[in-house]
C-alpha cells in the first residue's frame, strides 16, 4: 500500500466529518500507534503481518486528518526500548521501514504534489546506514512543502531527545555562541527534534494501554490526551472523530493551559539557525 | 446556493451534537451525585480487608488537580487511603500553584484525620524532610506546581552550563532531576477533570506511568480510589519489548 491513498469514507462518514469541522480543529495530533502485535494474535497471522497492517491503517489515517483539515501528524513508528524486542522482529521492522522510505521517494511526483514535508525524529546515529541515507533523502526532498506535515519518530524517546537537547545547549553556552540567562522553556522546545512544529493539540494512544511510553513528554503538556481501547489496525474514522469531538469538549480548557512565547533576542536567534543548518549538513553527510 | 444550504445543516447538526451531549453530562453528574451521598465514607479504614488482594500498588501515586480548586478534605482522604493501601509516596500536582500556596490547611486536615501513630512526613520545605527511624505507619507527601515542571529540565541545565561536566547522559540527567524532585518516578498518575491533560506536569519523570481520569477529587469515594488502585494492578508493562 503506497503513502497517499484516496478517501475511504462513505457519504454518511463525510457528513459527520464535516459536522466535526464547524468546531475548533486540531492543527497537530500525535499518534502512539499500538496493538500491530496484538493484532496479529488475535487474528492468527503473522507477526510482520499486523505491522504492515498498522502501515496501512497510517496511510488511511493521514488521509482521513487531511479531511478533517489536521494538517500535522506526529507517529511513533520505533522507540529506542524496541531495539530490546527480538532481534527478528528489530529486522522486521527495519526491513519494513526501508521499503517503505524507497516507497515513499518513488512516489515523488504524487507526494511533492501533494505538498507533504515529511520528518524524522530520533536518535539517526542508531540506525544502519542504509536507513540514515534513505531518511536524509526523504527529509530533504519534502523539506520545503508546507500544505502538510507528517513526523515520524524512528529510533526515539523523549529522554533521549531531551538529553541531547541539553547537551547542544550547554555546548553552546560553553563556546560562547548563547548565555546562560538564554537558557529558557522556549529555548529547550527550539532545540528539540521538533523545534519546527506547534506542539501537539491531541495525543492518542492506541490499544487500551495508558501510558506515554517516553513519546513526546515535553511537547504534550497541554495537549488533549485520548486513551482509545481499539489496536491500531482497527482504528476506525469514529474513533478519530470521537478524540476531536473530546478535544472540542476540553477547547476552552486546553486554551487556557498553553502558554504564549516571548520574543528571543538576536543571539538566541542565531544560535538556533546554526543549529538548523548543522542539522541539515548533518542530513546531507548521510547520502 | 447548495453549498450555503449545506453548511448551515452541518452547523445546526453541529450545534445539536455538543447540546445533546452537554445535556448528557449534567444528567450523569447529577446521578453520581446522588449515588454518593448514599455510601457514607470513612476516612480511616482497614487495610488487609481491601488492599489485600491487589496484586501491586505504585509505590509513588501522584494527583493532578487539572483546572479544580483543591478541596483539602478530600486531599486528606487521599493521604490517609494511600497510608493504608502501603503506598510511600503521595504527590499533588497543582499547576495554579493556589495547593502550595494554602497548604497549611491541608496539614491541618490530615493531622485531625490520622491515627496518632501515623507518620505523614511534608516534603514542602526542602530541609529535614528526611528522618528515619518512624514506627509505625509513613507517607511521604510532596506538593508540586508548574514550577517544578519544565522549569526542573531548565534549572537542571543551567546548573550543567555552569561546570565544566562534559559527558551527559541519561542516567545522569536523571541523577541530577530526582535531586529536585526527590520523589522516585510515578507509577500512577490520577487526573482530575473532564479535561484530561498534563497542565505541565514534570515530563522527565512521566515516562512509564500509567494515567488515569477521574471527574473531580471532590467528594471522590474510597470505592473509587480503591478501584483505580484495582485498574492499575492489572496495567501489564512490556517495557518496549
Amino acid at each position: 500500500m503506497s503513502w497517499i491513498v484516496e478517501s475511504s469514507l462513505t457519504a454518511f462518514q463525510k457528513f459527520c466529518v464535516n459536522v466535526i469541522k464547524c468546531g475548533p480543529i486540531p492543527k497537530h495530533v500525535a499518534f502512539i500507534m499500538d496493538g500491530n502485535r496484538r493484532y496479529a494474535t488475535k487474528n492468527k497471522v503473522q507477526k510482520a503481518e499486523g505491522h504492515v497492517k498498522g502501515f496501512d491503517k497510517l496511510s488511511e489515517t493521514l488521509q482521513w486528518c487531511l479531511e478533517l483539515g489536521i494538517v500535522e501528524v506526529t507517529v511513533y513508528a520505533f522507540s529506542i526500548e524496541n531495539f530490546k524486542r527480538s532481534s527478528d522482529e528489530v529486522e522486521t521492522l527495519m526491513q519494513l521501514a526501508t521499503e517503505k522510505f524507497r516507497k515513499f521517494l518513488d512516489e515523488e511526483d504524487k507526494i511533492m504534489a501533494h505538498g507533504v514535508c515529511v520528518r524524522i525524529i530520533g536518535n539517526l546515529s542508531l540506525l544502519s546506514e542504509e536507513l540514515q541515507r534513505l531518511i536524509a533523502k526523504v527529509t530533504l526532498m519534502t523539506k520545503d512543502n508546507n500544505k502538510a506535515y507528517l513526523n515520524v519518530a524512528f529510533a526515539y524517546t523523549s529522554r533521549d531527545e531531551i538529553k541531547n537537547t541539553v547537551e547542544t545547549i550547554v555546548e553552546g553556552v560553553r563556546n560562547g555562541s548563547i548565555e546562560i540567562d538564554d537558557i529558557d522553556e522556549d529555548l529547550v522546545s527550539e532545540c528539540l527534534y521538533t523545534s519546527g512544529s506547534p506542539d501537539p493539540d491531541i495525543i492518542v494512544r492506541t490499544s487500551g494501554e495508558m501510558r506515554l511510553s517516553d513519546f513526546l513528554l515535553w511537547q504534550i503538556s497541554s495537549s488533549q490526551i485520548c486513551f482509545s481501547q481499539v489496536l491500531w489496525p482497527e482504528f476506525s474514522i469514529w474513533h478519530l472523530l470521537a478524540c476531536v469531538f473530546k478535544y472540542q469538549r476540553c477547547y476552552p480548557n486546553l486554551k487556557k493551559v498553553e502558554t504564549c512565547k516571548v520574543n528571543k533576542n538576536e543571539r538566541v536567534q542565531e544560535f538556533l539557525e546554526q543549529l538548523q543548518q548543522q542539522r541539515l549538513a548533518q542530513l546531507k553527510s548521510y547520502i | 446556493m447548495n453549498t450555503n444550504f449545506a453548511i448551515v445543516i452541518y452547523r445546526v447538526f453541529y450545534f445539536l451534537l455538543h447540546c445533546v451531549f452537554t445535556k448528557f453530562e449534567t444528567l450523569q453528574a447529577f446521578y453520581k451525585s446522588q449515588k454518593n451521598k448514599l455510601c457514607h465514607e470513612f476516612a480511616l479504614v482497614n487495610d488487609k480487608k481491601h488492599f489485600g488482594k491487589l496484586g501491586k500498588t505504585p509505590t509513588h501515586l501522584t494527583v493532578l488537580l487539572g483546572g479544580e480548586e483543591p478541596s483539602p478534605k478530600d486531599l486528606a482522604n487521599l493521604i490517609l487511603w494511600c497510608m493504608a493501601a502501603h503506598i510511600t509516596f503521595i504527590s499533588f500536582y497543582d499547576y495554579k500553584g493556589s495547593l502550595k500556596k494554602h497548604e497549611n490547611e491541608l496539614h491541618l486536615v490530615v493531622e485531625k484525620k490520622k491515627a496518632a501513630t501515623d507518620h505523614v512526613i511534608w516534603h514542602s520545605h526542602p530541609d529535614g524532610a528526611w528522618k528515619n527511624g518512624y514506627s509505625g505507619r509513613k507517607i511521604h507527601v510532596k506538593v508540586l506546581s508548574e514550577n517544578d515542571g519544565k522549569g526542573g529540565v531548565v534549572d537542571l541545565t543551567k546548573k550543567l552550563a555552569r561546570t565544566s561536566e562534559t559527558d551527559i547522559s541519561i542516567e545522569s540527567f536523571d541523577a541530577g532531576l530526582r535531586e529536585q524532585f526527590e520523589f522516585p518516578d510515578p507509577e500512577l498518575a490520577v487526573c482530575c477533570g473532564k479535561t484530561f491533560c498534563l497542565y505541565g506536569y514534570p515530563p522527565w519523570q512521566i515516562r512509564v506511568t500509567e494515567f488515569l481520569n477521574v471527574d473531580s477529587h471532590h467528594n471522590i469515594t474510597f470505592n473509587h480510589f480503591v478501584n483505580l488502585l484495582q485498574i492499575y494492578a492489572k496495567c501489564e508493562q512490556r517495557f518496549g519489548k
